[in-house]
């Protein structure tokens, strides 16, 4: 075609055929370059739908291998280059890697290229395309490609962000003989990018591709069940855990909606916690308590009716998943199973239900048993008691004692085994009131006198000054301590004494002047017996075990006693233990410790302790042969503000008299192996011992005989005591508190009722009751006595009852426990002393009255009656006030416990 | 014998005192005092005629406790010996004990309503 005008073609006819000839020309080349450009055109418009196309298969195709594959095969095409080939480095690799070959050069797919090595090293290394018009020499060419293979190259960097990620090539046949163009080389670079960014982006989706893939893996393995689903509720993740749980596989839950997550658990389709993350918080409140929030984490427990075929607990936890946006992507849920944890917790409730069903049982069995094993032994050991007090016949008498004993020692035993099974099932439990510790000893001591004195033992209390007057505790199982320690002492020891002593354990004070602190207590029981091998003293205390067979056949016993004395001593804060060399007539040391706050309200013996106006000064002397007994007294009088003078040899006595002495009175032990002490009272009335004058009123006249107080243990004494001999005679173990009457007595001038009674003085004191409550029996059948009594009595708070004799006291101690009973003397029917005696014989310690004489009769003896009949104090006819409040002050009430135990 | 020696006054008052003060009370007190008496006397007698050495030594003593609190003296000390014939059993002549304590009875009952205005 033709662009010139026909001016020139006129030109070209008109002119010289010189300018004919140079006007073709010009024309042919006009032509040419005409021609030239056009093809330029076409080729341009070629590579513009070249890279059109890629543009459009980088769009869609996502295989970096596939894409580079067409891009390069495109550009062979219109380079009209028949061979190519495509290096890619990967990420943090020092080598580039041949992916992709094309005609001869297939051969190079596999190898590797360093930074610098061959037409790709190079290009790599410099970043630059390279052309090379011949390959076969070019210095830098590699061994690999044999000579001849091809002329032509062409290659250009893939560059990603700046930096070459691989580079790709093009190369012609020798024969070809033509090289690569600036145009075909600015083509390839457009490839070349093309190229770069496809592979960014398949690398990512890739990258993409392959962190799903961890991800999915990470699901799989995870050990609590998982599910996870997109934005459309539909499920993406269902991992192995959850098959295991559910029974449905993945595949059939994959890619489902609607709800058919929810049917492996309900059995329907429902939302479950998953679906509810999207819900805003306002709304959960109110509809789902039972789910809770943490941050983004919904968490809650739920019975699902439909698991596998059964149902169980389940405990889900579920959150939202986000996009880069923030928007909502999905969720995922976490579950694990508690059905076998509820089960064991039903378990474990049940079987504590049963345990206590079963201590609940045990209890009321002890309760029961205790009840119905008493009863029988209560009437075995009082009949025979009754029988004993009626007339008998020798063989008669034995057979009775026999079976009152027997039933006393099963009584004992019977108890031992109650307390026991009770601390065992930890049902033992301690009251918690105050109480007068040293009346807790002395009554102790009660129990054991009887047989101490038929055995010749000597049986003393030592309570160190420290020690407080009350305490806070359960004064009747520190006494079933005592008592069962003192009894083992008795039985094991044949001649000598048993002592109890009580000190502060000063290992565990602490001193606070606030509130009342525990005190720690440190108890002995000392004995001169028979004593404890060491390699038996650990076994002791185990239950049912004795020292040896031969001392049970010898001496009885179950060998509970200690066992419970110990776990009772351990209740109250102490522990329980022994001393003893073994040696007979060393005998044993049982110690035992408590702890017992010091009781701050416990009116009435405080006139026991500290200075006594009444006797502060008075000198007295003490002969006694037992260094223990010369001990306690010595305290004892001095803690009272006397000043006692003792010795154990009654001729050391005697010669102090005679050397002039003076003493206000003389306390004299009736068994004294140099001289007893009736001899010993005689020889000092002979010397002329005399008492210190008391007051002026005595001046002038001779001066009045020392009274002197025996001391003799129960059993009697062989002879006659002279009478007036003595002013008071008190047994052992010597309570402080008939010492100090007594001692008192003697120094108040008081004389016996028998001469002018002292009226009834004295302010009743109304608030008493409340201080101290007491549940009082009065046996009394003189009717004006007895008014009286009751009227005192009520005046003070105390509401008694009334017995009119020794039958109705029991009677009346049958129907109901009391604390004191105010029993008189003379009764008919059945006397105070008989009932006494039934009373002592017939109730447990726990359940003891504390018996108070009324007795008009001070003669000699008459009191100490009273105390060997089992009564515990005295107060005179016609009743006084302050003798009745001093009485019942040393009372105290029984512990209180729901009968029967 | 004089009003002063058959009650000690000092003792009746002792006794008011210790009752509070209440003066109707005591008078329930005699009064009880004077009804049971009657009956220890004849107590008394019963077991002197049987013989009954602690019949008598019970109700001689009660007696006596009774009286002491009243402030008879007088008549207390003769029930305390009546109380030892009782008691050792020695019951000669006690008849004639049980008579002179009834007369010593006969004033103390009068002085006692006259103090204490019992009917």
């Amino acid at each position: 075609m033709s662009l010139t005008d026909t001016s020139e073609d006129e030109r070209v006819q008109q002119g010289t055929p010189e300018q004919a000839e140079a006007a073709a020309s010009e024309v042919a080349l006009a032509d040419r370059e005409h021609d030239a450009l056009l093809d330029q055109m076409v080729r341009q418009n070629e590579y513009l739908a070249a890279l059109h196309d890629v543009t459009l298969g980088l769009i869609t195709r996502l295989d970096h291998r596939e894409l580079l594959e067409a891009i390069i095969t495109r550009a062979a095409q219109l380079l009209d280059a028949p061979h190519g080939f495509v290096y890619l480095l990967e990420p943090g690799a020092s080598e580039m890697d041949c992916e992709i070959g094309l005609g001869a050069l297939t051969r190079l797919v596999g190898s590797s290229r360093k930074p610098g090595e061959g037409v790709a090293g190079k290009v790599w290394q410099t970043g630059e395309p390279l052309i090379i018009d011949d390959y076969d020499h070019w210095p830098g060419r590699v061994e690999q490609l044999q000579p001849g293979l091809v002329g032509a190259i062409v290659c250009v960097a893939l560059k990603s962000d700046g930096q070459a990620v691989g580079v790709i090539g093009l190369a012609r046949d020798p024969s070809a003989g033509r090289a690569f163009g600036e145009e075909e080389t600015a083509l390839l670079c457009r490839f070349a990018q093309l190229a770069a960014v496809g592979l960014d982006n398949a690398r990512l989706y890739s990258a993409a591709q392959e962190t799903q893939r961890r991800l999915t893996d990470i699901i799989d393995f995870l050990p609590d069940p998982t599910m996870v689903m997109d934005e459309e509720s539909r499920v993406i993740a269902w991992n192995r855990a959850m098959e295991q749980l559910t029974g449905v596989a993945a595949q059939d839950m994959l890619g489902k909606g609607d709800y058919e997550y929810a049917i492996p658990f309900y059995g329907e389709r429902r939302p479950i916690l998953i679906d509810l993350v999207r819900l805003p918080e306002e709304e959960f409140a109110h509809k789902y308590a039972h789910i809770s929030r943490q941050g983004s984490v919904l968490a809650g427990e739920t019975f699902v009716p439909r698991l596998r075929g059964t149902s169980g607990y389940l405990y889900a936890t579920a959150s939202a998943l986000r996009d880069s946006k923030g928007d909502f992507a999905g969720a995922i849920e976490t579950i694990r199973d508690l059905t076998e944890r509820k089960q064991a917790e039903v378990e474990l409730q049940q079987a504590k239900d049963a345990a206590e069903a079963a201590t609940q049982a045990k209890s009321a069995f002890l309760a029961t048993m205790s009840h119905e094993i008493r009863t029988p032994m209560n009437a075995i050991i009082g009949m025979s008691g009754l029988l004993l007090d009626t007339e008998l016949t020798e063989d008669q008498r034995e057979f009775a004692e026999t079976i009152r004993n027997s039933g006393d020692a099963l009584l004992t035993i019977i108890n031992d085994i109650l307390d026991f099974s009770k601390i065992e099932a930890g049902r033992m439990e301690l009251e918690q009131q105050p109480f007068d510790l040293r009346e807790c000893l002395e009554s102790a001591l009660d129990l054991v006198k009887l047989r101490a004195s038929e055995k010749g033992l000597e049986l003393a209390c030592e309570i160190a000054e420290a020690v407080p007057l009350a305490i806070v505790g359960d004064v009747t199982r520190l006494r079933q301590i005592l008592v069962n320690l003192l009894n083992n002492a008795v039985k094991f020891t044949d001649q000598g004494e048993v002592v109890v002593s009580v000190t502060i354990d000063t290992k565990t004070v602490t001193t606070s002047p606030s509130h009342p602190v525990p005190v720690a207590l440190h108890f002995i029981v000392r004995d001169t017996g028979i004593g404890i091998p060491a390699d038996r003293l650990d076994r002791l205390f185990q239950a049912f075990s004795q020292v040896d067979a031969s001392t049970t056949r010898k001496y009885g016993g179950t060998g509970l006693g200690l066992a419970v004395s110990r776990r009772l001593s351990e209740l109250m804060g102490g522990i329980m233990w022994v001393e003893s060399e073994g040696v007979p007539g060393k005998g044993s040391a049982f110690h035992f410790t408590i702890q017992a706050p010091e009781a701050t309200e416990l009116p009435g013996r405080s006139h026991l302790q500290g200075e006594s106006p009444a006797l502060r000064g008075r000198s007295a002397l003490i002969v006694d042969d037992s260094d223990t007994n010369r001990r306690i007294l010595t305290l004892q009088m001095q803690s009272w503000g006397m000043l006692p003078r003792a010795t154990g040899s009654p001729h050391e006595a005697l010669e102090w008299v005679r050397q002039g002495a003076n003493f206000d009175m003389a306390v004299l032990d009736l068994y004294m192996p140099e001289m007893d002490g009736v001899e010993l009272a005689e020889a000092l009335r002979a010397s002329g011992m005399s008492a210190v004058p008391a007051d002026n009123t005595q001046a002038g006249k001779s001066p009045a005989p020392t009274p002197l107080i025996l001391l003799s243990s129960l059993g009697g004494y062989g002879r006659e005591i002279p009478p007036g001999l003595f002013s008071v005679s008190l047994t052992k173990p010597l309570k402080a508190s008939a010492l100090f009457n007594s001692l008192t007595g003697l120094f108040a001038g008081r004389r016996a009722p028998d001469h002018v009674p002292e009226s009834v003085s004295g302010r009743p004191d109304a608030e008493m009751a409340r201080r101290l409550p007491l549940r009082i029996l009065l046996a009394e059948d003189y009717v004006v006595n007895q008014k009286l009594a009751l009227r005192l009595l009520a005046q003070m708070g105390y509401r008694a009852d009334v017995a009119a004799n020794g039958l109705e006291t029991i009677q009346a101690l049958d129907r109901q426990p009391y604390d004191v009973v105010l029993m008189d003397v003379q009764m008919p029917e059945m006397d105070g002393l008989e009932a006494t005696r039934e009373i002592r014989a017939r109730w447990p310690a726990a359940e003891q009255p504390r018996i108070i004489a009324m007795t008009a009769n001070a003669m000699q003896g008459d009191r100490e009656i009273c105390l060997e009949a089992g009564m515990d104090d005295y107060v005179s006819k016609p009743i006084r006030v302050d003798e009745l409040v001093r009485a019942l002050s040393r009372c105290s009430p029984l512990a209180r416990r729901p009968a029967p135990e | 014998m004089t009003e002063a020696e058959i009650i000690d006054q000092r003792t009746l008052d002792g006794l008011l005192e210790s009752l509070g003060g209440d003066a109707d009370f005591l008078r329930e007190l005699v009064g009880s005092y004077l009804d049971s008496t009657p009956g220890l006397f004849a107590a008394m007698r019963q077991a002197v005629t049987t013989g009954d050495g602690a019949g008598l030594q019970r109700a001689a003593h009660t007696l006596k406790t009774g009286s002491a609190s009243m402030g008879a003296l007088a008549l207390a000390a003769q029930c305390k010996q009546l109380e030892e014939k009782g008691r050792s059993g020695e019951l000669d002549g006690a008849e004639a004990n049980i008579d002179i304590a009834a007369a010593a009875y006969e004033d103390v009952a009068r002085t006692l309503r006259y103090r204490v205005q019992v009917s």
